[in-house]
């Protein structure tokens, strides 16, 4: 037991010798007075006395009760004298000083971890901003002041100030709203925060209703990024004009008649080879394209069945499918918010690969390919487009591959129908900008099953 | 209304033209982005903007009118909104600025690609750090940064009257770049145009603090 112990005096002997004492003498008075006059006063005098010692009585207590409430709440470095309770009180003293000492040791130990949390966001690469449900800056760390602190870049973040003041990139404010306002993480890319820089945005939604906004600086990785893909458009581009005049001349050559049987083949070779190199070429740009951050899709509200039928048209017209049965086997009637150029691409790539290589698997009467589109059960809603072939179907190890760049099943096949890998590489890049997904299922003899999500118009 | 009230409305007009001020702001740097990196796309998406600033601007014009009326504010409270609804207009011509230099740099792009004896981007970049640093001073009411943006403003007009000089000579020399020469000559003088908005901007921010009028002081192009 603490010190408060041995100091609890009783408050009821100070009563005793302040108050009873003397009002005993008063009554005794009382009681051998003669005159009613003198009764009558010594009675006022009586009941003025007690009134005087109730309200001093209470005036002690509640001075009494703020000297041990301060003795608890500053227990630790308590350096006065111990206050004087009544014994009857000495429990609840004892109970309160150990809730005190136990709220004591919480501090302590969210002190220890708020002070663990700072210097994590302090010794953070990337620049972290928390703000409040209503936009307010709250805190931030060191690199995000370091950040800021430059000709380039905005007012510097203040504690309490809308983010508007700092962050004016009309992208990043809608992502942070967003966050605040649907409690979801949300991601965007901002070149406004300072210029000349980009950086990837992540908001996470906080449990008070507020958001974190962690900046990663990505200049250099796009700059890197950027150059490559220039590398690999110029070098398509550099190749596509010598191998369209190639092509033109050994096609011209080949229409001679009096070509030779072994003239004829090996001109053969070199055109299949050279149409194969510029499918490779053209695809290279196509992806290059496509995989341009800063270049946006056009959204626009589409009907998917317009898009379906489409991309169907397009296929029937080609001669690799003049012995395929495709077919749309269900469509709802929604509307997809997405880039028609885009889709078209997606769904084009996916219908050749399924004619080409289920053609390869046996006899062109059994060929079919089905599409279908519907609304997924979930939330939010997306549209499911199927692209299913009666094909030879994919082995297990090699369906989470056959997206990757240059991947292909039977690389032997693959040239026979004179794929690039690239095709299913430039369709997942497209369906992932708009923010959907992209897969397959399948199974050895069963056929595969290309499906893609894209978003519903609201 | 209370003054507490009156102060929130303030704060929030205030935060509602910075919105804005961001539009313009990305604008202009997507359409000096369009013309360096020869990149169509953004021209399109410079014109986006376009119409949510116009929409921003017609709100804060009315917020703005409703508060002149409603609370008929003195000293300081009338210098701000005064300032709000010109630096509104500034930031609508600015939108606008960037959506003439976008289309020039989209003409330009269709064209073959030659070295112009002219540094665009960085006539651009001096006149984005300009709006950016009156923007800023409008959020601190720093009348110091203010008048660092008038003096920048020197820069930028010598700027654009050596790329007026470099590209005249070039058309006499070259006439057959005299297409390319004047796109870039018109995507300078918007640049300039910026850079007097970004002027103006900074001289309402003195104007709200000091209640000093400072325009037309300063030397012209």
């Amino acid at each position: 037991m603490s010190k408060l112990a041995n100091a609890g005096s009783g408050i009821t002997q100070s009563v005793v010798w302040r108050w009873f004492l003397p009002a005993s003498g008063a009554v005794l008075s009382l009681c051998f007075a003669h005159s009613l006059l003198v009764r009558c006063l010594l009675a006022a005098a009586l009941l003025a006395w007690f009134a005087l010692g109730l309200a001093w009585e209470r005036r002690t207590a509640r001075s009494q009760a703020k000297l041990l409430a301060q003795y608890i709440v500053r227990l630790p470095d308590f350096s006065g004298p111990a206050p004087t309770v009544a014994s009857s009180l000495l429990p609840v003293v004892e109970a309160v000083e150990h809730a005190a000492q136990s709220i004591q040791s919480q501090l302590n130990l969210s002190g220890a971890s708020r002070q663990q949390l700072e210097a994590l966001l302090e010794g953070m690469q990337d620049a972290v901003v928390g703000v409040d449900s209503s936009g307010r800056v709250q805190w931030s760390n060191g690199n995000m002041q370091r950040l800021l602190y430059r000709d380039a870049a905005g007012a510097l973040l203040r504690q309490g100030r809308p983010l508007v003041h700092t962050f004016r990139d009309p992208v990043l404010l809608a992502a942070v709203q967003r966050t605040i306002e649907a409690a979801i993480p949300t991601e965007c890319r901002s070149d406004a925060v300072l210029l000349g820089r980009v950086f990837r945005v992540n908001a996470s939604p906080l449990p008070d209703g507020g958001a974190v906004v962690v900046l990663h600086d990505t200049t250099k990785a796009e700059e890197m990024e950027r150059s490559q893909r220039d590398f690999v458009a110029n070098v398509s581009h550099e190749l596509r004009t010598p191998l369209t005049s190639i092509i033109g001349y050994v096609e011209t050559v080949m229409d001679n008649e009096a070509l030779t049987s072994p003239a004829s083949d090996f001109l053969g070779t070199a055109l299949k080879n050279a149409s194969r190199m510029q499918r490779l070429t053209e695809d290279l740009l196509l992806i290059s394209q496509t995989e341009q951050a800063d270049k946006p899709l056009v959204l626009q509200p589409l009907p998917v069945r317009a898009l379906l039928e489409d991309a169907l048209r397009t296929v029937q017209g080609a001669s690799y499918a003049e012995k395929a049965n495709l077919q749309i086997t269900s469509c709802a009637p929604d509307e997809v918010m997405a880039d028609a150029n885009a889709v078209s691409q997606v769904l084009g790539n996916l219908l050749e690969n399924a004619v080409k290589y289920s053609q390869q698997a046996g006899s062109p009467t059994a060929l079919k390919v089905q599409l279908s589109a519907e609304v997924t059960p979930t939330e939010p809603p997306y549209m499911e487009i199927r692209v299913r072939d009666s094909g030879p179907g994919i082995a297990l190890e090699h369906l989470s591959r056959i997206f990757d760049r240059f991947y292909r099943v039977e690389k032997a096949r693959s040239r026979e129908v004179g794929g690039t890998g690239l095709g299913l590489s430039i369709a997942r890049t497209l369906v992932q900008q708009h923010g959907g997904r992209i897969w397959a299922e399948s199974a050895l003899g069963e056929g595969s099953t290309f499906c893609f999500t894209l978003p519903l118009v609201n | 209304m209370t003054r507490t009230r009156f102060y929130e409305l303030l704060e929030e007009l205030k935060d509602k033209l910075l919105i804005m001020a961001g539009y313009a702001e990305q604008a202009v740097q997507r359409s000096i982005e369009a013309y360096r990196l020869r990149d169509h796309s953004l021209v399109d998406f410079v014109r986006q903007y376009e119409p949510q600033i116009n929409d921003l601007e017609r709100e804060i014009d009315a917020f703005a009118v409703d508060l002149l009326a409603m609370e008929q504010p003195i000293a300081v409270d009338l210098r701000f909104i005064l300032s709000v609804i010109r630096i509104n207009a500034d930031l609508e011509r600015v939108g606008d600025l960037a959506v003439n230099i976008a289309i020039r740099a989209g003409e330009l792009n269709e064209l073959p690609p030659v070295t112009l004896p002219v540094d665009i981007p960085r006539l651009g970049t001096l006149a984005a750090i300009m709006v950016r640093k009156a923007l800023e001073a409008f959020i601190e009411g720093d009348v110091e940064l203010a008048e660092s943006v008038l003096k920048l403003d020197d820069e930028v007009d010598m700027l654009n009257r050596s790329a007026f000089r470099a590209l005249s000579s070039l058309i006499r020399e070259q006439p057959h770049l005299t297409t390319q020469a004047l796109h870039a000559i018109l995507i300078a003088r918007n640049l300039e145009r910026v850079g007097d908005h970004a002027t103006n901007i900074a001289e309402d921010v003195i104007f709200w603090v000091n209640g000093r009028d400072v325009r037309h002081q300063t030397s012209l192009a």
